[in-house]
Formats: C-alpha cells, sequence, structure tokens
C-alpha cells in the first residue's frame, strides 16, 4: 500500500525534472542531455524524496508501514529463523498462558455474585497455631448475631455432601451444600426460576424442607423445565419441595466443586447433617459450618479484626469446652476452599507459585533463545544496514527498523502463543478426572497472559534489537561496508552468555521436571499392602435411597451373597471405606495401661468389613483370625488391627487377645482377634498410621462398597454389569454411585495428581532441552560461520580436520560447561522450594541431577558437533574467496 | 554565473516566501523566481527547495494545490497564507536589521595593515 502524498510527491518532483529538462532543452542542449543536466543539477532525488517526507506530518506512519512491509519481507526471506523464532515465542506464551489459566481457576477467579470482593471466610486460629473453618450451629448463630456492626450478613454452609435424590421412580446421586436461610441474599443473587430459602436466621430450625437446584443440574436432570418448581422430590428419603434454581453460571461458593442443589438447615433435614448431636442445640457438635460473610462497604479484611476478636474471646469464655479456639478472623474467600481439610493453610497457592515459575522459566528462555538468534542476524546484515546508511537513511529510522522486526515477530509469536494455549487448555479441559467428585473443569485462556507473554517477548526483542541497530547504524558506513563479516567480539561474547544462561535455566527445568517424573514411579511402585489387581468396587448408598440403617444392612448382606455366586467372582466382601476413599472413619479408643495426653493420638480409622475382606483385597493376615461371618449384630465385639497399631498400643507384647473401647460405646469391651499386614489407607504419601478392621455387622455404614476379586481372565466390564444386574433385582430403587476397578478408583485417588504433576513438568522440561538445543546451535553454527574465512586459512596451511573440529567445539563446550554449573548450583537451590512436593525422592537426588546434566550435555555437545563438522568440510578456496 | 554565492543556512525559507509573496507559484516556479529576483547572484540546490517548501506548508506558511503548469503539465501550485505573510515581514525586517548592522560594523574603522 503506497500512501498518496508519496505519489504525489514523486510526482511534483517529476514534474521540476521535466520542466527544468524543457528550459535547458531551450537553451539548445539535445533531450537527453538536458535530462541528464537537470537530473546532476538537481542533486539525489531519493534524499530530498527523503528529507521532504520526514517533514510532512504522515512520515512517521508512512515509515512504519514501510518498515513492517520490509520487515515482513525479511521475515519471508529467511523462513528458518522466522519459524524457530515464532515456534520458541509460541511455546513459551503458550506454556505461560495455560499455567496460568489454571491458576485463574483455581486461586484468581472472582465468585460469580455481586461485590465479591466483599466476601470472606470467618475461621478460628485454634490453640496449636494452626486453623479450623468448621463451626458447630450454635456457635454459627451466636457468630452471625454479634458480627452485624462489620458483616452485612453472615451465613453458614456445610459443603459438599453428596445425597441421593428420587424423582419419579429413579434414584440419583446428587452433590448439595446445606445452607442457612441467609445464604442466597447474603451473596446478593437473585434466582433464574422460582425463589431462594425464606426463613429468618429465628426460624432457621422449623424452615420447611426445601430444594434449590443449581442451574446446570436444573438443564441436566430436569431438561430446564419451568414447572419443576413445586414439585416434590425425596432426598435421602425425605420429601422436600423444589422451590428454585440458582443463577446460571453459579455452581457454590467453593465455584471448583459443581454443587449440584442446596437445601436448608432445619429440623427435618437435620440428621443429614454431619455431626452425631443435635444440630441445633448442642454447642459441641461441631457440625463443620462452614462461615461465610458480607463486609459491610469500607470494612477491610483487617477491620473485621478486632469485633471477630471479642466475640471471639466472649463465646470462648461462656463455653471453653464448645469454642475450642484462641480467637476468630477472617479469611479472603476465593473460589478455593481454605484448605482441603480443616486448616486455612492451602497448599494450592505453593503449587500454583512453582508452575507459574517453571512456565515464566520457559518463557525466559524464549525469550534469550530470540535474544541470541537477533544477535546473529544483525552480525550477518551489518552489510546491509551499512548499505542502507550509505543511501541515506537515518540511525533512528534503522533502529526503528530492528524494532519493528521484534514487534513482528512478538505479534506472531503472540498469535502462535494463543493457539498453544487454546490447545493446552483444551486439553486439560477434557482431562479423565474419573472422580466421584463432580469437579467444574473451565480453563479458558486469560487475555492478560497472552497480553503481558508478548509485551515480554517484544520487549525482549526491542532491547536486544537496539544494541547491534545502535552499533551497525554508528560505524560511518564505509568501515562495515570494508570491514565485511568480521569482528564484532562483543557481540560474540553477550551471546555466548545468553547461551549458557539458556542452559543453566533448561537444566534446572530438567532437574525440576526430573524430581516430579521420579516421584510418580515412586508412587506407582509404592507397596500398598493390598493387591488392587482384579478389584472391582461397586459403591451403593442405601442411606441416600432412603433405607434405614437395618433395611440397608440387609441389602448389603443379602447382595454379597449373590454377588458371590457370580461365576467370575473368586472372592467378594463388603466395606464401609476404600483405601484413600472419600470417606475415611475414625474413632477414639481407650485402653488399659495406655494414656496418652494429646486427644488425637487416640483417634484410630478404622472400615468396617464383612467376611473374606483381607482376602478379597489381597491383604496379608499375619496372625490370628480375619472378619468372619459369625462376627454378628449380637455377637461379642472384635477387630482386626494392623501391625503398626499393635506395635503403637502394645509394644513389645502380645496385642493378640486384648481388649479396648470404642469411645462412643464406653462400656462394651473390643477383642482384637486378628494382626493384618500394614497397607495403605489415607494417602500413599502419608506413613502407615494405625488402623483397625471391625465388623460390618456390628458397624453399618452408608454408602457402602462391594468389593469382587475377579478370577482371572474375567472381563472386569462383563462382571461390574452382572453386579449391578443382582443390585437392581434387589433393591430397584438403590443408589449406585459408582461402578470401577480398584486401578481406577487408585488413578483418580492418589495418582492422578502425581501425573498431571509430573506430566505438566516433564512437558515444561522438555521445551527446556528444546530452547537449549537451539541456543546452542545457534551460537555454535554462528561463530563457525563467522570463521569461514579463518578456517579456510587454516585448512589451506594444512590444518587436520582433528584440529579444526576441536577448535571449533572448544567454545561450545565451555559454554555449555558453564551453563551447567550454574545450572547446578541454582536447581539445588529451587529444589528445596520443592520439598512438600515429593515423595520418596531427595530434593537433591543424585540420579535426577546427574541424569538431567548428562543429557543436557550430550545435546548440547550433538549441537555444537553438527555446525563444527560442516565447518571442517568447508572448500578453503571457497571460503577464501567469497571475501 | 562567477559572482553567485552559496546562499547562507537559514536563509532559504525567507527566500521562499519572498519568491510566492510576488504570486503563486510550482516548485520549479519558485526557483526561477529567485534566481530572476536576485539576478542569478544565489545558488540554491535544486532538491533542497522540496524539504523546505514541504515544511513552510507544514508550519501553515504555505498552503498547495495542484494546478496546471505552462507547458500543461500537473503541478502542484504554493501561495502565502496570512499567517506566512506576517512571518516575512518579520523575518525580513530581522534581516534587513542585521544585514545593516554587519554592513555598519564592516565599514566602521581603519582597516589594519
Amino acid at each position: 500500500m503506497r500512501l498518496r502524498r508519496h505519489k504525489e510527491l514523486n510526482e511534483e518532483l517529476a514534474a521540476h525534472l521535466e520542466q527544468r529538462a524543457a528550459t535547458l532543452e531551450a537553451r539548445g542542449l539535445s533531450a537527453d542531455e538536458a535530462r541528464r543536466q537537470a537530473r546532476i543539477e538537481f542533486g539525489s532525488v531519493d534524499k530530498y524524496a527523503e528529507q521532504t517526507r520526514e517533514t510532512s506530518g504522515l512520515a512517521g506512519i508512512e515509515h512504519a508501514v514501510q518498515d513492517a512491509r520490509f520487515g515482513l519481507r525479511l521475515l519471508r526471506k529467511s523462513p528458518g529463523f522466522t519459524v524457530v523464532a515464532t515456534l520458541l515465542l509460541a511455546l513459551g506464551i503458550g506454556a505461560n498462558a495455560a499455567v496460568f489459566s489454571m491458576v485463574d481457576w483455581i486461586l484468581l477467579r472472582p465468585l460469580p455474585v455481586p461485590h465479591a470482593s466483599q466476601l470472606s471466610y470467618v475461621v478460628a486460629a485454634n490453640t496449636q497455631g494452626g486453623f479450623s473453618n468448621g463451626f458447630s450451629y450454635p456457635n454459627f448463630s451466636d457468630i452471625r448475631a454479634q458480627s452485624g456492626a462489620v458483616f452485612s450478613d453472615l451465613a453458614g454452609l456445610q459443603p459438599f455432601e453428596m445425597d441421593g435424590i428420587r424423582t419419579g421412580g429413579t434414584t440419583t446421586s446428587i452433590w448439595v451444600n446445606y445452607v442457612s436461610g441467609n445464604f442466597f441474599s447474603m451473596l446478593e443473587l437473585k434466582p433464574a426460576l422460582g425463589r431462594f430459602f425464606s426463613s429468618p436466621p429465628d426460624k432457621e430450625e422449623q424452615a420447611p424442607p426445601e430444594l434449590v437446584l443449581s442451574y446446570s443440574y436444573w438443564l441436566s436432570r430436569f431438561g430446564g423445565r419451568p414447572d419443576v418448581v413445586g414439585q416434590q422430590a425425596i432426598v435421602n428419603g425425605k420429601p422436600v419441595t423444589i422451590v428454585g434454581v440458582a443463577p446460571k453460571g453459579f455452581n457454590g461458593v467453593l465455584a471448583v466443586l459443581n454443587t449440584q442443589g442446596y437445601l436448608p438447615f432445619t429440623r427435618d433435614l437435620a440428621g443429614e447433617l454431619g455431626g452425631s448431636g443435635d444440630l441445633f442445640h448442642d454447642r459441641a457438635n461441631n457440625a463443620g459450618v462452614l462461615l461465610v460473610g458480607r463486609r459491610r462497604a469500607g470494612v477491610s479484611l483487617a477491620g473485621t479484626e478486632p469485633l471477630l476478636k471479642v466475640i471471639g474471646l466472649r463465646i470462648a469464655a461462656a463455653h471453653p469446652k464448645a469454642a475450642p479456639w484462641r480467637d476468630l478472623r477472617a479469611v479472603q474467600l476465593t473460589s478455593a476452599p481454605p484448605g482441603a481439610s480443616a486448616q486455612v493453610n492451602n497448599p494450592l497457592p505453593a503449587v500454583a507459585a512453582l508452575f507459574l515459575t517453571l512456565a515464566g522459566l520457559v518463557l525466559l528462555l524464549a525469550c534469550v533463545n530470540i535474544a541470541s538468534l537477533l544477535l546473529a542476524r544483525a552480525g550477518v546484515r551489518r552489510r546491509e544496514i551499512a548499505v542502507r546508511a550509505a543511501l541515506g537513511a537515518g540511525r533512528w529510522r534503522l533502529l526503528r527498523q530492528m524494532m519493528i522486526e521484534s514487534l513482528l515477530l512478538g505479534l506472531l509469536g503472540g498469535a502462535g502463543g494463543v493457539a498453544v494455549a487454546e490447545a493446552a487448555c483444551a486439553a486439560l479441559n477434557a482431562m479423565p478426572l474419573g472422580s466421584g467428585v463432580p469437579i467444574v473443569l473451565s480453563f479458558g485462556v486469560s487475555w492478560h497472559v497472552v497480553l503481558y507473554a508478548c509485551l515480554a517477548a517484544v520487549g525482549t526483542g526491542i532491547a536486544v534489537g537496539i544494541m547491534p541497530a545502535w552499533q551497525a547504524s554508528r560505524l560511518p558506513p564505509i568501515t562495515a561496508l570494508q570491514a565485511g563479516s568480521h569482528g564484532m567480539a562483543s557481540r560474540t561474547r553477550l551471546r555466548s552468555f545468553l547461551v549458557a544462561a539458556e542452559i543453566a535455566g533448561s537444566l534446572m527445568l530438567m532437574i525440576v521436571a526430573g524430581l516430579f517424573v521420579r516421584s510418580l514411579g515412586q508412587v506407582q511402585h509404592v507397596d500398598l499392602g493390598f493387591d488392587a489387581n482384579g478389584v472391582l468396587n461397586l459403591t451403593l448408598d442405601p442411606h441416600a435411597a432412603g433405607y434405614n440403617a437395618e433395611r440397608g444392612e440387609n441389602f448389603a448382606t443379602a447382595l454379597l451373597a449373590r454377588v458371590r455366586s457370580l461365576p467370575g467372582a473368586a472372592d467378594a466382601s463388603v466395606a464401609a471405606a476404600l483405601p484413600m476413599g472419600d470417606y475415611n472413619y475414625a474413632s477414639n479408643i481407650t485402653m488399659a495401661g495406655h494414656t496418652s495426653t494429646a486427644g488425637h493420638e487416640t483417634s484410630v480409622g478404622y472400615n468396617a468389613v464383612s467376611s473374606d475382606y483381607l482376602a478379597t483385597m489381597g491383604i496379608r493376615l499375619v496372625r490370628g483370625r480375619a472378619i468372619m461371618p459369625g462376627d454378628s449384630a449380637g455377637g461379642p465385639r472384635v477387630a482386626v488391627i494392623n501391625q503398626k497399631m499393635a506395635e503403637t498400643f502394645w509394644p513389645g507384647g502380645d496385642a493378640l487377645g486384648q481388649v479396648f473401647q470404642l469411645n462412643d460405646d464406653p462400656r462394651t469391651p473390643v477383642t482384637v482377634v486378628g494382626i493384618a499386614a500394614n497397607s495403605v489407607t489415607d494417602s500413599i504419601t502419608d506413613p502407615v498410621t494405625p488402623y483397625m478392621y471391625l465388623p460390618f455387622a456390628q458397624h453399618y455404614h452408608s454408602p457402602v462398597v462391594v468389593q469382587i476379586r475377579a478370577r482371572d481372565g474375567t472381563d472386569p466390564a462383563a462382571l461390574l454389569r452382572d453386579a449391578r444386574a443382582q443390585v437392581e433385582t434387589l433393591e430397584p430403587g438403590m443408589l449406585i454411585v459408582s461402578m470401577e476397578t480398584m486401578r481406577q478408583a487408585l488413578y483418580s485417588l492418589g495418582l492422578f495428581i502425581y501425573e498431571l504433576g509430573a506430566t505438566l513438568a516433564a512437558i515444561l522440561g522438555l521445551l527446556g532441552l528444546f530452547m537449549a538445543l537451539i541456543g546452542v546451535y545457534g551460537v555454535v553454527a554462528y561463530n563457525a560461520s563467522q570463521r569461514a574465512h579463518e578456517i579456510g586459512v587454516r585448512v589451506a596451511l594444512g590444518a587436520r580436520r582433528g584440529q579444526i573440529l576441536s577448535m571449533v567445539l572448544r567454545q561450545g563446550i565451555w559454554i555449555t560447561a558453564a551453563g551447567l554449573g550454574i545450572g547446578l548450583a541454582l536447581a539445588a537451590a529451587l529444589a528445596q522450594g520443592l520439598r512438600g512436593f515429593l515423595f520418596g525422592v531427595s530434593v537433591l537426588d543424585p540420579l535426577t541431577f546427574g541424569a538431567a546434566t548428562a543429557i543436557l550435555a550430550a545435546v548440547a555437545l550433538a549441537a555444537s558437533v553438527i555446525p563444527a563438522s560442516k565447518a571442517t568440510r568447508s572448500d578453503p578456496v571457497k571460503a577464501l574467496r567469497c571475501e | 554565473m562567477e559572482t553567485s554565492a552559496q546562499i547562507l543556512p537559514g536563509t532559504l525559507d525567507m527566500l521562499i516566501l519572498k519568491a510566492v509573496s510576488l504570486g503563486e507559484l510550482h516548485g520549479y516556479g519558485v526557483l526561477l523566481r529567485i534566481e530572476q529576483i536576485s539576478g542569478g547572484a544565489l545558488l540554491i540546490e535544486q532538491g533542497a527547495l522540496y524539504p523546505a517548501l514541504h515544511r513552510l506548508v507544514r508550519r501553515g506558511w504555505l498552503r498547495s494545490r495542484w494546478g496546471t503548469s505552462e507547458n500543461n503539465r500537473r503541478a502542484k501550485f504554493y501561495e502565502l497564507t496570512a499567517a506566512g505573510r506576517r512571518q516575512f515581514r518579520t523575518e525580513a525586517d530581522g534581516w534587513n536589521r542585521l544585514a545593516a548592522a554587519m554592513g555598519t560594523a564592516l565599514a566602521a574603522g581603519a582597516e589594519e595593515e
């Protein structure tokens, strides 16, 4: 596109020349001679045209357009450089955008409610220095009543219970929040349909049992039908009325988890709420009510502190046993819960910071690489720049030209980066979580981060582009033209430094990736203490289907008998919990001769199991006997304990035959009848804790897991289908929570997060390796080409190939060695921050450090050998003549 | 043209304004007019006219339009604006004072041998 002004100026100058020629012709010169003379008198047309353009207003834009066109032509002319630079930037920007969008999703995205920044949790600081976020209802009620000066409203919720819902004939699971009556009004939300709960705080106990659906659940389960309002449904066997639908996009306060429905705190449903006593009046019954308050306008987080402190002290003074805290405080509400379990200290920010750092390092490497490539190009283009300077281009014009090229690269890379990030986010969204818990996966590319990354890339490009352009434009053109392509030692040094930095950064990335991958390996090969292969899990929830304990237990017994007779089943049993599963049970125990100071030390995890459990799971029985069919509800209380429990409570003695009491039934002695081998119960990464197996017939729990060990050669899917058919024959209304193999369960429960971490880290590590490869190759190839003349002379004078090779290689080796040294030191420092994320691997794992160093050294060497050996094969005559 | 002189820096603008003040001219015409009014004593590098013309347009002292030259060619014509006329008078006054002062200074006293 040529601008009109440009054309006009050319026409004006042409008119001048023509008129002058006509004048000269009239004085007697020939037509040709006149034209020649007119040109000579005029001086350099190009120079004056350029000067004229610079004086007129549109010159800047006109030049920018020219520069951009020239830049694009140059980029097209060296497709290798363009493709590599764009790819580097795209990968760097894409990786950052993808990681940032995860962080954004987990930590930063505000809740889709009005004025979300005013919302905060109220948590209790306990005497041990930690925090707990769960309160009993009476404590919640008191805090709500007394905190009106700082919170315009304070609501309670019990997050994330899985209930069963029956409408029509079928029962399905629904993940719900139990909330106080003011929950939705506190959030300032308007229903998409119907209404929300309306009971005032003092009438909460008598609130009618009502159900509010989430928008997405209303669409998926009820097809978005408006007549759903007013319908009856059965939740956990109790009738409730559907009164409304929450607004679109609101998935609960814990936005990461997909809450499907909301039920009120009410006496009618109190039995479903956590805790063992009276929800509304037993202050010591910590039902785990989370407190979310909306701060009054102008009240900061810190501004709530004095009043919360007073309230905390007041309640604690009045009820010392039932308010076990030091004081109360407010924590800003984000979409992630305040602590995965019951603490505020959330590991997610640390994980997020780690991956942001790694991704940032990748971008930094990309920028360093491009800087290095631009430096090399500036060297090659010195002659072109000199020619342009000789033809009248100003220094500023030359500088601007280089910068516009950097800008073009940044834009290309940014566009590529968005594509990479989109693809990465799509892959993340499609991630098979395999979790029973519905999680909202909505990663989206954040435009902020794309913009930031583009700016970083362009900024680096410009910063690095300026120096060679400045150098080149400062030289008198004649010197630059004569010097050819020699010299510029300082630039070579700068490039070498950049590549050493790149190797250091790349080594850090690879070591972090290696540590994660090794952790995954350790986790995968950890001795679980049970044999997961061939075990199938069928999780059912009789309680949520509305069955009482007696009916639920009868059902479990009957189902077990039917499942055992299936031809594919080698063993089958019933259990209350899965290892590392969503439900864990624990009980305080007491026993003669064992006293402990801190209360939690006597809390022992347990599973309620039927006979054949140890056989089905493949857990070794060390001594005594397993749970037997005879351990019935009416029989004597017995327990099989793990070795750790035996060692902990009866050290040095024989645990077999010993007696202890469970705290909820202190008068009935429980006899230890067997000792089982230790096995993983809570988490793969935690050390084994004391654990016991109690007879299911004596300790009924719902949900219940029917576990089947398949015979060799049986199709697990077919066996699960057969088992499901048995459930449907027996109790058509039963809620089937999940059907999966133990391997799948382990993946989603324990391994998934390690695999995700290892995969992400490995991708970033490979990117780092790729960047180092390009960096080293580039610098060695460039230097070899710069020294082609010298090499030609040496070859002509009789230098052997080996000598030339080692001469060229030496430089690459020095740079690599320096980079590796720095990288090892930095990686050792960075690894200290990984302590909490690794499993079974030392942060200074010699294997990882050694292997990463060796791989990088080998890659760097290979990257230098190719251009070096090319240099030795060059024809000396050609090299010498080309100057 | 053995008596011709290179013009002083900064005086080209003034010469152009003077040339144009006598009537609308195209670029080549400006050159001819300057040669004519200076009796061929002032040499201008022809190309240098154009950056100066465009600069004066940008400052608002000249305006330009496309027209047809004596030999029926499309050419760009320049004419003085009101601001240009004021500017020319100021510059001419300044120059005259300077020239007078220089003349007085150079004529004063006896020259040392």
